[in-house]
């Protein structure tokens, strides 16, 4: 039985001197086996949420478990994560920082081999394996991000603005990477790009002023907007107020 | 990461012998050989004043990047794992380095307790000194972990009243010079070495041994991030 998510009474905030209450007691569940997309105005929290949720963050109070299990150790093994700053390893070639990334995950050093290697031609990286990441564009380190995140063994994915910088093409092998993962415990999107993942979301969450606004299906994102035709762009934009996205 | 990516990614391959030659150097000034091993090898350890401060600073300065790095990749594996895979080569290396060119340079291989004695501290004091910049390099921002690893250590071994003696720190003796072949190992330095070094290492081992090491704020690895980010 796939193992669910679950962020119950969430509390954090940043901030000593001046602090900035993020999250007030949340709870979300992420649906095991769904695509999900997290949607929400800039400084909602949609990154931090995924930062707490897979253990990146510690949060001041309430817990996130996985199928029950809440220590950071389990989490961090069954969660995997693509953030919004994907960083380089310094000096280090992408294939060197995957297969690096995979042993650090918890693979067999044969193993994270085996899976970088796979992994870097899915993320059409193929022919800057030997190149070093720092040099990377944007695009490119996106990807090696999203091939980081693919190379832990997870039943959870998190992904932070995954398409963010992508020309089209590009956009188009994340769609079909994205479609072609099967993970029990269930996928989330972060995005601002919502057209990018038109067809592929089986859940929507929006997230506004550090609450869960709504957590249903795309067609009942669009009935709240009072069209169940009405893209997921717009019945975003209607939920909260239009024009702040 | 294999041992042989981690020598090139650390520059620990650029770096060592550069280490090796500045040792050489500094051990050769001034270095009379009398034929007494433990004492030829003293006299050629005055390299460690200049060396082991080097060794710090380019530890920190290698080292600053990768708590921010780390955090975000969330090792599953413990901290001393992670970094010893990629920083061991250069940690360890560096008192290789330094303990050969003692060697070389003193022209005598270590053959008996005392002098073994005189090697060991060499290595320890190295050892120490590289932990310190991996520990500064993950608390302090790194212009000032760099000078403060270097500047520290220069101290430690040059100026600290209790490491220095005629013969640098690490010997008895009655005369100005090294050394004649009643000396031996003093104990304040290999006590000193000894502490230090053990405590450093405890330190770092009990830091990254946290289940929460690339977690926590200052001085863990990855805190960098912890309550800065933006929402």
């Amino acid at each position: 039985m796939a193992e669910s998510l679950v962020a119950a009474g969430l509390s954090f905030g940043y901030g000593r001197l001046r602090p900035h209450q993020v999250f007030d007691g949340l709870d979300w569940a992420v649906r095991p086996g769904a695509v999900t997309l997290l949607l929400g105005p800039n400084g909602a929290g949609k990154s931090t949420l995924l930062k707490l949720l897979c253990g990146y963050l510690r949060p001041q109070a309430g817990t996130v478990a996985l199928g029950g299990r809440s220590r950071r150790r389990d989490l961090v093994r069954s969660v995997a994560w693509m953030p919004q700053e994907v960083q380089a390893c310094w000096g280090l070639t992408t294939l060197e920082q995957l297969e690096y990334a995979g042993w650090l995950a918890g693979l067999s050093r044969a193993d994270a081999r085996v899976r970088a290697a796979d992994l870097i031609d899915r993320v059409d990286l193929g022919d800057k394996r030997g190149v070093r990441s720092a040099r990377l564009s944007g695009g490119q380190l996106r990807r090696l991000g999203l091939a980081q995140a693919l190379v832990r063994v997870a039943s959870v994915l998190l992904l932070d603005e995954p398409t963010a910088g992508l020309d089209p093409a590009q956009t188009e092998n994340v769609r079909s990477i994205l479609a072609g993962l099967e993970l029990d415990g269930g996928i989330v999107v972060s995005t601002h790009q919502v057209a990018d993942l038109d067809g592929q979301v089986d859940r929507v969450a929006v997230l506004a002023e550090g609450r869960l606004r709504f957590d249903g299906t795309p067609a009942e994102l669009g009935a709240t907007a009072g069209d169940r035709q009405a893209t997921m762009a717009q019945a975003f934009a209607a939920m909260i107020g239009g024009g702040r996205h | 990461m294999s041992p042989l990516v981690a020598f090139r990614w650390t520059g620990a391959g650029l770096f060592l012998p550069v280490l090796f030659g500045i040792a050489c150097l500094f051990a050769a000034a001034d270095l009379i050989r009398i034929g007494y091993p433990t004492g030829d090898l003293a006299n050629a350890s005055y390299a460690l004043s200049v060396a082991a401060p080097v060794a710090a600073g380019f530890t920190a300065a290698r080292f600053h990047w990768f708590p921010g790095w780390i955090a975000l990749a969330r090792p599953a594996r413990s901290g001393l794992r992670a970094v010893g895979a990629g920083y061991g080569p250069l940690v360890l290396g560096s008192p290789c380095a330094v303990c050969l060119a003692v060697v070389v340079t003193a022209r005598t291989a270590p053959s008996d307790g005392p002098s073994w004695a005189i090697v060991g501290v060499d290595f320890a004091t190295v050892l120490a000194a590289c932990l310190s910049g991996l520990v500064l390099a993950s608390a302090l921002p790194v212009v000032m972990a760099v000078p403060v690893a270097l500047l520290g250590w220069f101290w430690w071994l040059a100026y600290v009243p209790g490491m220095t003696s005629p013969l640098l720190h690490n010997m008895t003796s009655t005369f100005s010079a090294c050394c004649d072949s009643s000396s031996r190992p003093a104990w304040h330095a290999v006590g000193a070495a000894s502490v230090v070094t053990g405590t450093i290492c405890l330190g770092v081992a009990a830091l990254l041994s946290a289940s929460h090491w690339s977690q926590r704020p200052v001085p863990v690895a990855g805190s960098v991030h912890f309550n800065r980010g933006q929402p």
